[in-house]
């Protein structure tokens, strides 16, 4: 935990699990029952939250941590691959999450989304935002 | 007068120490989650980097939402496996850490007491002391389970 802004963030997440409403939010589950969550920043890669959510079973919970100390939900689910990457894949893969951000605000809070993982396997998902 | 000999003296001391300990007065009552209600649990996992993560699970009443018990746990990515690295919960009325060693997997040590919990509010309190025992020493918890 070296990373302050980060660590805040993860302390402001651990506190809020508290209250049933911001709880009730969190609503991707993982195949084993838990709700995995990652804390985000807006220039954190995209492409390590699509990867991270391969590795938690197909879903995560973003919460992130916006300028004006706001938190934005985005649930990531991933879906069928077909394993060939669409026109946006290379540039999505290199694009940070407030791109993303931006890109999801401009499709009304859901967008589909193709990226390419360090292990180079193409991973295809859905991201829709969630209201905090 | 045998009441008053040393023997009878140190008999009747350790009757009043024994009378003592089973007092009401100070005897200290731990908190045990309702067995008369139904509850439910919850299980969390944030992820601290890519082979770091806390799983938080809560055991909360069904219909009230209070956290009648928790446990907080470090765990760390082995071989694509997540391992225990320390964890702290409430069972049996007491706040507590257990260590965990990077080659067996197993407990490791001593647990560590850190304190007895004798009402639902103390063991909200005890959330935040987790919070301290797990995510301010994530460094030194992944020291001694590297070690142990």
């Amino acid at each position: 935990m070296h990373d302050m802004n980060r660590e805040i963030a993860t302390k402001v997440v651990y506190d809020r699990l508290r209250d049933p409403s911001f709880r009730s939010h969190l609503t991707g589950v993982a195949p084993d029952g838990s709700k995995p969550i990652a804390v985000a920043m807006l220039d954190d890669r995209f492409v390590d939250l699509a990867a991270q959510t391969v590795s938690n079973g197909g879903v995560t919970n973003v919460l992130i941590f916006m300028d004006d100390n706001k938190i934005l939900g985005v649930t990531l689910s991933t879906i069928e691959s077909s394993g060939v990457p669409d026109d946006g894949c290379e540039a999505l893969s290199d694009c940070t999450v407030g791109v993303f951000v931006a890109r999801m605000l401009q499709d009304r809070g859901t967008s589909k989304y193709s990226v390419r993982l360090a292990s180079q396997v193409v991973s295809d998902g859905f991201a829709e935002l969630v209201s905090l | 007068m045998s009441g008053n000999s040393k023997q009878d003296r140190q008999k009747s001391n350790r009757r009043i120490a024994r009378k003592a300990q089973a007092s009401p007065i100070n005897a200290v009552e731990l908190w045990e989650p309702p067995s008369d209600e139904p509850v439910r649990e919850e299980l969390y996992s944030i992820a601290i980097s890519p082979v770091d993560r806390v799983v938080v699970r809560m055991t909360r009443r069904e219909l009230t939402d209070e956290m009648v018990s928790f446990a907080v746990i470090q765990q760390t990515n082995q071989r694509t496996d997540w391992v225990n690295v320390a964890a702290v919960d409430t069972r049996h009325g007491t706040l507590h850490v257990h260590w965990y060693a990077r080659t067996t997997g197993e407990r490791t040590g001593a647990t560590e007491h850190v304190k007895n919990l004798t009402s639902e509010a103390e063991v909200n309190g005890a959330y935040d002391l987790a919070y301290e025992l797990i995510l301010e020493k994530w460094e030194q918890n992944k020291a001694r389970w590297h070690n142990a």
